[in-house]
């Protein structure tokens, strides 16, 4: 194993560092023993798939699926079929995500592993919910939340804030606040993406709520911490919703201050035809003085759209 | 499992044969209880039984009974049908085919699972 991270340190690097992470996974296969060469194909595998590198992501976890099937090794069978459910997902394939997830609970329930199947019906939430079936999503994460330990931040998190966001878009605000606010201990022990997700949520619970003070701060703060992590279609959408609450509001003059200071995702949002035309769009016409909700709406829609195609090639919003 | 044409099965494989089947179709509710939370308690209080009589078919003390499995699932709200399809039906072929390499390891696989490959 590699003399600076342990397996699980190494796992936690992927999710924000993935391209280090693989350099750090393929230099400590060389002294590692079987088990952990098994781990670390897991983690090189998620890394590729992290940089969306799909096809030698599924390369890899496909053999190290294989591998652990040889051994009758079910704990790691279920954890590669785990990760190969991101790879499907990113392709497109929900449904097969969700029967990798379905065999990795399975998989999972056989080695005795009660957290692994704690982690797989926390993917299989995500599955079901990106297929439109939002109440069997929240049985999921519920039922997930039973056997996750406060030892595994990450994915305590991801159910609490699919909850949190599921319910939000039930219209149940009060149980979109509660576990929110749940979430607010593992995020802490996270990176600064989870920690702007979860800032993002309750921006949009408290705009909801009518609470527009907090929502406005909140909004602004997650249009910061996603243009330090450069993430700007994250950012574009945080700012056009920001501006959405100000212009709800009646303060125009704000509303068109903040839609022209978006100038700035130009730049790295220049590969992004559709975003980028549409922020154009946005800064012209506030300008002109012919901002108009319908504008702001439109907006909102046409980066979600280009947000949902770029995810569905390189991430999840909550967990990858 | 043979078929009549091959030969008859000794009571031995027939019996491995009902296991193997039972131990499917305890995995596919036990799978179905995990994703509804608190189901166990909520479908055992329903039927009139213990809360570990689910446990102990698991365990084998107990074989699950019929008419309490469709009762469970009709609790569950779940079409037997399906469950049973999901259950007892050929493995997955899609997942199984998805699953497999689409080539040969990469140079990666090979220099981090290494000898593993060769098992």
């Amino acid at each position: 194993m590699s003399e600076r991270l342990t397996l699980e340190e190494l796992e936690e690097l992927r999710h924000c560092e993935p391209r280090r992470a693989a350099e750090l996974a393929l230099e400590a296969a060389a002294g590692a023993d079987d088990e952990e060469r098994l781990a670390l194909l897991g983690i090189y595998g998620s890394c590729q798939r992290k940089l969306a590198k799909l096809d030698e992501a599924h390369n890899v976890l496909s053999h190290g699926l294989r591998i652990a099937l040889r051994r009758g090794d079910r704990s790691a069978c279920g954890d590669f079929r785990q990760r190969l459910g991101y790879v499907f997902a990113d392709r497109g394939e929900l449904r097969l995500a969700l029967k990798a997830a379905d065999r990795a609970i399975i998989d999972h329930t056989l080695a005795r592993d009660s957290v692994g199947r704690a982690k797989a019906l926390v993917d299989r939430g995500f599955w079901l919910y990106h297929l439109d079936r939002i109440d069997e999503a929240i049985e999921c994460q519920k039922a997930a939340l039973i056997d996750l330990p406060d030892s595994v931040p990450r994915s305590k998190y991801s159910a609490l804030v699919a909850l949190g966001h599921y319910y939000r878009k039930l219209g149940d605000l009060d149980e979109a606040d509660r576990y929110a606010a749940l979430a607010v201990e593992p995020a802490e022990e996270l990176g600064l993406a989870p920690r702007g997700h979860l800032i993002w949520l309750r921006a949009e619970i408290a705009e909801g709520r009518g609470k527009l003070a907090p929502a406005q701060s909140l909004y602004a703060e997650t249009v910061r911490i996603y243009r330090s992590l450069e993430t700007p279609l994250d950012a574009g959408l945080a700012a056009v919703q920001l501006v959405r609450l100000l212009y709800r509001q009646r303060r125009f003059d704000e509303a068109v201050t903040t839609a022209t200071s978006i100038a700035w995702l130009l730049e790295p949002l220049k590969r992004n035809r559709v975003a980028s035309a549409t922020i154009v769009d946005l800064i012209v016409k506030s300008d002109a003085g012919k901002l108009t909700l319908g504008l702001i709406d439109s907006a909102i829609q046409e980066i979600k759209r280009a947000r949902t195609h770029h995810k569905r090639r390189v991430c999840s919003k909550f967990k990858s | 499992m043979a078929t009549s044409e091959e030969r008859s099965l000794t009571d031995e494989e027939m019996d491995a044969y009902a296991e193997s089947q039972l131990e499917r179709v305890q995995q596919a509710l036990k799978l179905e209880f995990q994703t509804r939370r608190g189901s166990v308690g909520r479908v055992t209080e329903a039927l009139g039984v213990g809360e570990d009589y689910f446990r102990q078919s698991r365990h084998k003390k107990r074989d699950l009974g019929l008419k309490l499995l469709f009762r469970s699932l009709a609790q569950l709200k779940i079409d037997p049908l399906l469950f049973f399809l999901k259950a007892l039906g050929p493995v997955d072929d899609e997942l199984e085919k998805a699953e497999q390499p689409e080539g040969p390891p990469s140079e990666a696989v090979r220099r981090i699972a290494g000898r593993l490959l060769d098992e």
